[in-house]
Order: C-alpha cells, then structure tokens, then sequence
C-alpha cells in the first residue's frame, strides 16, 4: 500500500490539526510572494548585521593580529 | 526541470551576499590588516626539551629592532609565562610578535574584546603580531579548556607609553 | 491501519532507537541546566567547579553525539522503510547495529559518569571533542569507536534495503526520503572515517599505553576534518523533516523535489573538506588551507539558503490553501496549534538567526573576535540546540502515534513545549552571543576572573548571566514537559482511532529532474576528490614527521 498518495484529493486533514484546508493550489497557480518578501528582509538583515558586526564590533576593538 | 522565476533570483541573490562575505573578508584581511595566526616557518618544537633548551627556556621580551619587539611565551598548566606572576609589559604604538608554545597541553591565549586569539599546541609555535593602539591594561584568558584548574588560568598585559617602556629587563639574544 | 501495523519489525527497531535518544537527551539536558546555573554563578551547589568539566563532557557527548544519532537513526529507518515499503532485510542484522551502537554509548557514558563516583576509576574530562594530551580512560574511546562503526552498519543495512529495491524498480526515481537518507549517510561515511581513524590509530592505542607520548596537531586535524561535517549530519535529518513532512503539517505540499536533492549533493560535496574553519586560530595549519576553508563555507551557505526558499515556500503553499493571503500576513494561517508544526516552524526561525552566527565564525579573520568565547555555544544552541533538537522533538509528536498507534496525550503541554523552548533558548542564546562579544570565554566553570572587566556591548554582565540561567532553567522545563508527554502517550495514551501520517506528493515531482541526480557513484566520487585536494597534504606532512610526534605526554583527565 503506496504510503504517498498519487493524486492530491482536498482531504480535510483529521488528527491533530485547527482548521484544515480551504481551497488547492496547483503548481502552476503558485506564486511564493510571501516567500520572496519574507527572504527578501532576512537578506537585508544579514547584510546590515554583517557589516555592523564586522566593520564596527569587530575592526574598531584593538589590538588586531597584525601579521 | 522546473525551477520558479522568485527561486532563481534567491539563488542570484545568495550567490551576491556569499560574494560580498568573502569580499569583506578579503578586503579585512589585505588592507585593513586583520589577519589569524601564521605559521612560524613550520618549525616544531620538541614539548619534552622546551623548557630547557631553545628561546623557550628563557621566556619574555626581547629587542627585534627599534620599534619591533618580540614575546616568547609559555602556557602551561595553569599559568602564561609571562603575565601571571607578574604582568607582562610591553610598549604601546609598537609592533610586538608573539611566539606561543606549551610544554604540556593544548592552552589558548585570548585578550578578552580585542582580535588577539591563538592556539596554543605543544609541538607547535603560535606565531602573531599585533600593535597595542594606547596604554592600558589588557587582561589574558586561556579559553581552550586544558584541565581541572583550567578556570583559573588567567595573566595581564600591562601597556606603557613607548617613552616609559623599560628595556633594561628584555632578554637579550 | 499505520506505521507500526504495516512494518512491525521495522517499528520495534525505530523505538528502540528512540528511547535511548530520549534517555540521553535526559541526562545530557538536565547537565545543561547544571552548568547554566553554575558559570554564572547563580547556583553552584551540584558540583565543584573541578567536577563541572565532567558534567560539561557528558552534556556534550550525550546531547551532541548520542540524542542525536540514535534519533536519526531511528528517523532514518522510519524513512526508508515507508518509502520503500519494505521491512529491513534481516531483523538479526539490524539489532546487531542498534545493541553495538548501545553498548559503546554505554562504555563512553560510564567512563564520563564515574569521573563524577569518587573512587569509581573511571573518568572522561576530556570534553566531546576529546583533545589530546588531555586523557580519558580507554573505555572511552573505544565506546566511541563502536558507536560509530554500529552507526556504518546502519547505513548497510539501508543500503542493502535500498538494492533489493533496486532490483525490483530498475528505472524508478530514489523516493525523495531515501535518497536524503543515502546522501546523509555517504556524506557520514566519508567524514566518520576521520573521527575513526583518530580514535582507533591513535587515541586508543596511546590510551592504553602502547605509546606515550602524542603529537596534538595531527588528532585535533582528524577531529575537525570530522567535526565540522558531523553538524550537518546533525542537520541534514532536520532539513529532511522540513522538506518531507513540515510541508504536510502546514497543510500544503513541497514546492520542490528535485531543489531538495540539489541541496543533500552539496552537502555530500562540502561538508567535509571545510573542517580547518576550526582550525583559523592554529598554528601548524597553512594560510592557504585557512582561506580555501573561508572560501568552501561560505560557498555552503548556498545550499542552506536555498532550503530556506523550498521549504518556506512549501510552508507558504500550505498557508495559502488554508486561506493566508498577503506578503506576510499568510504566516498567520499557519497551523500554529499544533504541537509538530510549532516545534518546527520555530526551530527553522532560530536556525536563520544561528545561520548568521555561523556566517561570522566562517569569516576568518572576525572568527578572531569570537573564537572560544560563549558566542559560539551561542551558535550551536540555535543550530544543533534547536534547529536539530526542537525539530527531533516535535516531530516526535507526529510520529509517536504511527509507531505505537497511540494517540498525544497531555495535547495541552506538548503544544506548550516547544513555545517554551523557544523563549527559554531565546534568552539563553541571545546572552551567550553577547557575552561573547565581550570576550567570556566557553568551556569554563568560572568566567569570572579577578582584574579582568569585560566591556560589554550593550547590557551588564549580571543581566546576561540572569539570561543565561533564566533561560538555561526554562530550556529544562521545556524538555520535562517533552519527556511527560511522550512518556504518557508510550505507557498511558489511548488506541489512536486515525492517524494521519499521510504525506500529499511534492508539487514539483522529481519526474522532471535530470537522472543525474540520482547518481550516487558520481557525487560520492567528487566528494572525496574534494577531501583528498583539502586534506591530503597537511595530513601527509603532519604524519611523515612522525605519527606521534612531536610529542606530548598524556594528561589524565
């Protein structure tokens, strides 16, 4: 007994779960915009603190291994 | 095979921010100076004649040049040789090289805040140069765990105006 | 009809595996709690500050080697059972791996819990990454040794499942669990051979006393060529419960299968050769190794950071489907009551802040400031600490009831739990990182020292140490609520009626992808390609001058 189902049949999920599935999204009709924006910030937010953390923690607290 | 239009731009946009990470690495390293430790021209050592033969036996400052002083320096179970019995001095504004071995365990030397950081592994010589920027106190703490009264081994570095620097106890060559 | 009906024999060796996980994590969590009121000196009365290097050896051996390998070992079964839909092939064979992998881990704990008997004989302060001269009893390291070839033949036994499927299914794609499985596992070949070789041509020998003296650079390289891939062993089991299942729990499918075995080939490719990022504040290592090192980390990122698009998307798929909408309010529409899906949607937050961590401690030169200060437990407690822990623990509640047909009992604290641990490892962690920005070195019973002032960067040291056992205790009560709940359901749950551990298809199928995906002599050859260019030379160079030499006498720890 194939333990994956082949097709996907809306099945409103029984044990363990709040509300359940509303609607299906096919592959096609998928847009991670979400996805974009929320990684999108965590780009930005690696970049600032890099910088921040490198240029300002770190290079500002002497002495530095020099050679 | 079907990658979506947002999932190439991440990976565009990853493959940019690991660029920018290695370029200010790079950039840190060439012209703002930052470096690791090196390699002392991959000389060993023996840890079992450390102590009584070699510049090790006789650990402290010495003259390099005019503004070029060296540090031999032991860690060992449970002190920095110098700097815990007595703090070690050293001139500030001034390009000090640092020797580290250890006749007994693995050690670490760390200057709690600063870049100052190194192994130190019997056998080997931790080799780094740095410049103390002002006069101050600088504490050392071993933070590579080395035994039972590891929490205990700490040293100072004591850092003078280079008028006030006294050469009068250097180790001579 | 579930799990343990369709595959018994299979059931019963995954549930074995897990307890012994579960009993480690015990242990090893209640050592943590110890030593978070002990270094900040809120409560030294459990031991001495002697005594704590012991505690502090069995938090990281249990925690970091034990919990971890036994659940992924279990995980791992469980995988490839259902995906291939058989049994293992011989029940004999596949005891014989978990009772060696048992028997060694119980050698090793005994050698790190006698250091705490006085008088026992016994003792192991030597930490989890064992660095000589400092010397445990044998015991220890030969405990170690079979743990890890009983974790080789597990992966044999995979494999040997995974060709007589091969045999019946000559064109089909790997299913996507199994796959991840092989790469984990050919990655763990590759990088264990190093951690074995270290222990069985060195450590155990000098322990016995056949040699005396030891030369530290050489086993400390062969650690580290282990060390570093031995996290992703640790996070390639989360990332495959968040590729695989966290895509069902938020109620949607995965976005993409073929990106998810892109991502185990760079891990199999890239893990290992990078080990000398550990080794940035050595001597006897070479610059030019240091920078290829710096170069190869951060080129990992990649492989991560695309996890991060598949698996948020997957979660934003499900989102959708169950009415999100919006650039972020769609995280809203998340399952956020149930038990599993918390525990590792949390644990993914807290991996992309310890990614960061991870990305400064690569950087060569910035590593100096952090090197072997509480920064880097900072680090780990959000990748090993949560990104792994929390992941093993909450899908445990999805996964309990398909291997015992029980239903969750105690619903109420399993949903509390991983909450918990998220604020408890937020306080803690943020604090070490912090701390460790100020120079508090790690792996020390008392960081405070006389004359020596840190500066901080913000905040007072005594607020941080409050953090730090604050969060350090409620990280203990989260993993009480954990222990409570899965030992209720085990002895105590009631028959479960319907249990849902149906996985919907991936959105985007491996069907598409080319075949060369699936082509596991190719990549387990680059890989070790990869390894002989990186290590080959410094390893030849540091045993040519002698095995042993230049060499140390031991220490006994």
């Amino acid at each position: 007994m194939p333990t994956n189902e082949s097709d996907a049949s809306p099945e409103i999920s029984s044990v363990g779960d709040d509300s359940g599935k509303v609607r299906d999204i096919s592959l096609d009709e998928f847009q991670p915009y979400g996805t974009l924006a929320v990684n999108g910030a965590y780009f930005v937010l690696l970049l600032v603190l890099y910088a921040l953390l490198y240029f300002v923690e770190f290079a500002t607290h002497a002495p530095h291994i020099i050679e | 095979m079907h990658v979506h239009r947002f999932e190439k731009l991440w990976i565009g946009l990853s493959l940019l921010l690991i660029a920018a990470f290695i370029g200010i690495v790079l950039f840190g390293f060439t012209v703002m100076n930052l470096k690791v430790p090196g390699v002392e021209t991959g000389e060993t050592v023996d840890p079992a004649t450390v102590l009584s033969e070699g510049p090790f036996a006789q650990p402290g400052v010495r003259k390099v040049s005019d503004n070029h002083y060296e540090v031999y320096m032991l860690a060992q179970q449970f002190l920095f040789r110098p700097g815990s019995t007595q703090p070690l001095t050293l001139p500030a504004e001034t390009k000090v090289t640092f020797h580290m071995t250890s006749p007994d365990v693995m050690h670490g030397f760390e200057v709690p805040g600063s870049g100052l950081n190194a192994t130190v592994i019997p056998g080997q010589i931790a080799t780094f140069s740095t410049r103390f920027p002002e006069a101050k106190t600088y504490g050392i703490i071993c933070h590579q765990y080395c035994g039972s009264a590891h929490h205990n081994m700490q040293g100072e570095i004591e850092v003078v105006p280079p008028s006030e620097f006294d050469e009068s106890n250097l180790i001579s060559q | 009809m579930t799990f343990v009906n369709h595959y018994p024999k299979a059931a019963r060796i995954v549930k074995a595996n897990l307890i012994v996980a579960f009993v480690a994590l015990s242990i090893g969590g209640f050592f943590g709690l110890i030593q978070a009121l002990h270094r900040t000196d809120v409560f030294r009365g459990f031991v001495s500050s002697v005594g704590y290097y012991d505690v502090l050896t069995g938090h990281g051996v249990l925690l970091a080697l034990v919990f971890t390998t036994f659940f992924i070992t279990g995980l791992y079964q469980w995988g490839v059972t259902r995906t291939l839909e058989r049994e293992p092939e011989s029940s004999t064979f596949s005891w014989s791996w978990f009772v060696m992998m048992l028997v060694g881990t119980t050698m090793t704990a005994t050698a790190i819990l006698g250091g705490l008997v006085p008088g026992s004989g016994l003792s192991a302060a030597v930490l989890y990454t064992f660095y000589p001269p400092l010397q445990a009893h044998p015991l220890f390291y030969i405990g170690a040794a079979l743990l890890i070839v009983g974790s080789w033949l597990a992966g044999a036994d995979w494999f040997w499942t995974y060709r007589k499927w091969r045999a019946d299914n000559p064109d089909a794609r790997i299913p996507l669990q199994t796959y991840m499985v092989i790469f984990t596992w050919l990655m763990w070949y590759l990088c264990s051979l190093g951690v074995a070789l270290e222990v069985v041509v060195l450590l155990i020998p000098w322990s016995l006393g056949i040699v005396e003296k030891i030369d530290p650079l050489l086993p400390r390289t062969l650690f580290w060529y282990f060390g570093h891939a031995v996290v992703y062993f640790w996070l390639l089991p989360a990332y495959f419960v968040w590729y695989t299942i966290l895509p069902k729990l938020s109620g949607g499918r995965l976005f993409s299968d073929p990106l998810a075995r892109i991502v185990f080939i760079f891990f199999l490719l890239l893990s290992t050769p990078i080990g000398y990022h550990h080794q940035y504040a050595d001597p006897g290592i070479s610059l030019v190794y240091k920078m290829w090192a710096l170069i190869m980390t951060l080129v990992i990122l990649l492989p991560s950071l695309m996890t991060a698009f598949t698996v948020i998307s997957s979660m934003e798929h499900g989102a959708r489907q169950r009415g999100g909408s919006g650039y972020f309010a769609w995280m809203g529409a998340l399952p956020w009551g149930q038990p599993a899906f918390v525990g590792c949607a949390l644990a993914g937050i807290m991996f992309a802040a310890g990614g960061f961590s991870g990305m400064i401690n690569a950087s060569l030169n910035i590593d100096m400031l952090v090197h072997n200060t509480a920064w880097i437990p900072g680090h780990f407690h959000l990748t090993v600490g949560t990104a792994t822990a929390l992941t093993f623990m909450a899908i445990t509640y999805w996964l309990l009831p398909q291997l015992t047909g029980k239903e969750i009992k105690f619903k109420n604290l399993a949903l509390a739990q991983p909450y918990t641990w998220f604020i408890g490892m937020t306080l803690m962690s943020n604090a070490l990182h912090r701390q460790g920005l100020a120079g508090v070195p790690r792996r020390v019973s008392e960081p405070q020292y006389a004359g020596i002032d840190y500066e901080v960067p913000f905040g007072t040291m005594a607020e941080m140490d409050w953090q730090v056992a604050i969060g350090g205790t409620i990280l203990f009560v989260s993993l009480v609520l954990f222990i409570t709940v899965i030992g209720g359901t085990w002895w105590k749950g009631a028959p479960a009626t319907d249990v849902d551990d149906v996985i919907p298809p991936a959105l985007s199928g491996p069907e598409h992808s080319p075949k060369i995906l699936d082509n596991l002599t190719l990549w387990m050859g680059v890989a070790v390609v990869l390894v002989l260019i990186a290590y080959s030379l410094p390893l030849a160079e540091m045993v040519m001058d002698g095995l042993f030499s230049p060499g140390a006498f031991p220490a006994p720890m």
